[in-house]
């Protein structure tokens, strides 16, 4: 009996503190320099982040840039679980707003899963915005029309970089090129093989053999049936370069020698793959998708924007490395001690620290940015 | 002639297999090279089939072994930077050995089915995998090893488990125990069979298989990374086919055999799937129908009966 009045107590008290911990309201004097002090800050703010995972170079440094850009605002990061599955997805959207998010950043598996999250976000008032993606379905688009929480969305020019890769290819001379894909439906992967299956198409060159829905580690097995299938092969191009280990090792295997592959998606191993020539162009580099959804998420919680503009567009440049130089300058300049962006050129991106900021800020800087843009402004700044 | 019968299914599943194909793709199917590289293939995964086989046989499913054999290759990689060759192997089949030992104790202790408990153990084991790797995505074994992971090294390396699980299978205690317990737990109980202790011991062997299976898996990919989100379940997938394969066809041809074949089996059908232009997700369908058919074929009814 005892032991409950004790624990009744410590309840009671725990009850108190925790309601009036989240009535209170941190304000600071407004300061119209930017980079000082914040002008009022809702304290805590905490924004949900449905990743793609923990595995993986474009993953981790996605992870490292958001965890940053959160430490720099104050803002608590709440991991969302990864993105394995359509249901996933939905699911873990569910847990964070459970978890009292103020806002989510998601990664949606299909455009469909957004119908469910646009109503849970709705309902509960938690601003939202997609990153490395966009919206294509007519019909989901009208289902999150008009949602005042859809703040808006960061995603590439996936066509584009495709193409641009495919062109490489072209000029590398190869004629019978191999397409290996993950799965058939996703956004990207379609629109990745557009463009390769364009500039292919203008160039006379032969997609021989394509296969779709493979393993991120399955990259091995597969082309190296593929080569034997298929001798003709020579040249390799991948909607995901994680299959580019795979790949490379399936050449050496067959004793084919170095053959071009290029690929979307920045991977682990490929100082070693460029290096040693393997792989003739990669485009990626992308993780700061995250951070723009998470700048715009921030700002709308903190009232910046105005819900009948949403949702806002915010389109960034996917970085094409194309020899061993390119890789060693993002190594150095991209993902080593100074990430793309400075706490002070983060700070000038939100109402908080800068109040005459606008959507536009962001879209211009997300436009802008690549290996020579982050070169300039960190020059001095980088060693 | 019953026996020889339906012990010629398999052989004949792979030469009809491999008969259609060749007409469907004359030009692109069945060369020579393309073989060799199916058996390589089908040599590292069926290591993994083999450390399977006691369990099946008994009744126990172990999904820990993609994880094991992910965790155990991740360790061994580390390890080979200090010690080479035997940082290695003795790394990687320590971790694969002590893994096993795990979740036999496990089983045994928590009166729950295998199934199910493994699940748990997988969660555990992938997060430990992300920890060993320690931050990074990929680790790259150093080429000096690659030659374990190819010809002839990782097919000595599968004869070897393999003489090794026929050894065990029909010479040894435990292999009569393991029948005996797949034949009737209770009977081999009242029979004074230790079932913890035979049940522990296979969840060994199928660790120590899994691990090695990692370590050449590695040396034949050249690199590994962490598994998440029990992504590592899908590699017991047809290492676990060739083995119910195997026994599917134990009383009509030596199971070792027969789980050789059924390895070749699948990676036959699927190189000849991929030849035709069929999707990953068609393939799997192709495989798992034809593993329905050829089971059904031969299969004695009551052996699946109950999973424990």
């Amino acid at each position: 009996m005892e032991q409950r009045k004790v624990l009744s107590m410590i309840l009671v008290i725990a009850m108190f503190f925790g309601l009036t911990a989240c009535s209170q309201t941190a304000t600071v004097e407004p300061s119209p320099e930017i980079g000082t002090t914040p002008m009022a800050v809702k304290d805590p703010i905490k924004i949900g982040f449905l990743h793609i995972g923990e595995t993986g170079g474009l993953a981790i440094e996605t992870n490292r840039l958001v965890d940053y850009v959160g430490e720099v605002l104050g803002v608590e990061v709440v991991y969302g679980g990864a993105l394995t599955s359509v249901d996933s997805v939905i699911t873990n959207a569910e847990n964070l707003i459970a978890a009292g998010v103020d806002g989510i950043i998601v990664c949606n598996f299909t455009e469909q899963s957004m119908v469910n999250i646009a109503k849970m976000c709705e309902e509960n008032h938690v601003y939202f915005a997609q990153y490395f993606r966009t919206l294509t379905d007519k019909d989901v688009i009208a289902q999150l029309e008009g949602n005042k929480y859809y703040v808006g969305r960061t995603y590439e020019s996936e066509y584009d970089v495709a193409y641009k890769l495919g062109m490489e290819l072209v000029i590398a001379g190869s004629k019978n090129v191999a397409l290996l894909s993950y799965n058939h439906g996703d956004t990207t992967a379609e629109t990745r093989y557009k463009g390769y299956r364009d500039v292919f198409n203008e160039n006379g060159v032969k997609i021989v053999a394509e296969e779709w829905d493979i393993a991120a580690d399955g990259g091995a097995e597969v082309a190296s049936n593929l080569l034997a299938a298929y001798p003709e092969i020579d040249g390799w191009a991948l909607i995901s370069s994680s299959y580019a280990p795979g790949v490379r090792v399936a050449l050496e295997n067959a004793g084919k020698g170095k053959m071009p592959i290029v690929g979307v998606d920045f991977y682990d191993s490929m100082e070693e793959d460029m290096r040693d020539g393997y792989l003739l162009a990669i485009g990626g580099g992308h993780q700061a998708s995250a951070f723009y959804s998470f700048l715009m998420v921030y700002n709308a919680i903190n009232g910046a924007y105005n819900s009948a503009n949403f949702p806002m567009d915010v389109q960034d440049n996917i970085l094409v490395l194309k020899n061993y130089e390119d890789y060693q300058n993002y190594k150095k300049w991209y993902v080593g001690d100074v990430l793309p962006y400075t706490a002070e050129e983060i700070k000038a991106m939100t109402i908080t620290f800068n109040p005459t900021h606008t959507i536009a800020d962001i879209q211009k800087a997300a436009k802008a940015i690549s290996l020579e843009d982050v070169m300039t402004r960190h020059e001095g700044v980088v060693k | 002639m019953n026996k020889l019968k339906k012990g010629m299914v398999l052989v004949g599943a792979l030469v009809i297999t491999y008969v259609v194909f060749k007409i469907l793709q004359p030009s692109r199917f069945g060369s020579l090279s393309s073989m060799f590289i199916l058996l390589q293939q089908c040599m590292i995964s069926v290591i993994m089939a083999y450390g399977t086989y006691f369990l099946l046989e008994m009744g126990a499913f172990d999904m820990t072994l993609g994880a094991n054999a992910i965790l155990s290759a991740i360790v061994g990689c580390r390890l080979s930077v200090i010690f080479g060759l035997p940082g290695l192997l003795i790394g990687a089949l320590i971790t694969g050995a002590c893994l096993g030992l795990v979740n036999g104790i496990m089983t045994s202790k928590i009166k729950a089915p295998s199934m199910i408990i493994s699940v748990g153990l997988v969660i555990i084991y992938e997060s430990l995998g992300l920890v060993v790797m320690g931050g990074g995505s990929t680790l790259r074994i150093d080429s000096q090893f690659r030659g374990l992971g190819m010809a002839p090294w990782s097919i000595v390396i599968s004869l070897m488990i393999a003489a090794i699980i026929f050894f065990l299978d029909r010479y040894t205690c435990f292999g009569v125990h393991v029948n005996a317990i797949g034949s009737s737990e209770p009977i081999a109980r009242s029979m004074g069979i230790n079932i913890n202790k035979t049940k522990i011991t296979a969840f060994l062997i199928s660790g120590v298989c899994a691990a090695l299976m990692g370590v050449v898996n590695l040396c034949y990919n050249t690199t590994i990374s962490a598994a998440t989100n029990l992504s590592s379940t899908t590699t017991v997938f047809q290492p676990l086919m060739a083995c119910m394969i195997g026994l599917a066809f134990k009383k009509h041809m030596n199971p070792i055999v027969a789980i050789l074949l059924g390895s070749f089996f699948l990676a036959l059908l699927q190189n000849g799937l991929l030849t035709n232009g069929l999707e990953s997700s068609m393939q799997n369908i192709f495989v798992g129908v034809a593993l329905l058919v050829v089971i059904k074929v031969t299969s004695n009814p009551r052996r699946y009966d109950v999973i424990k």
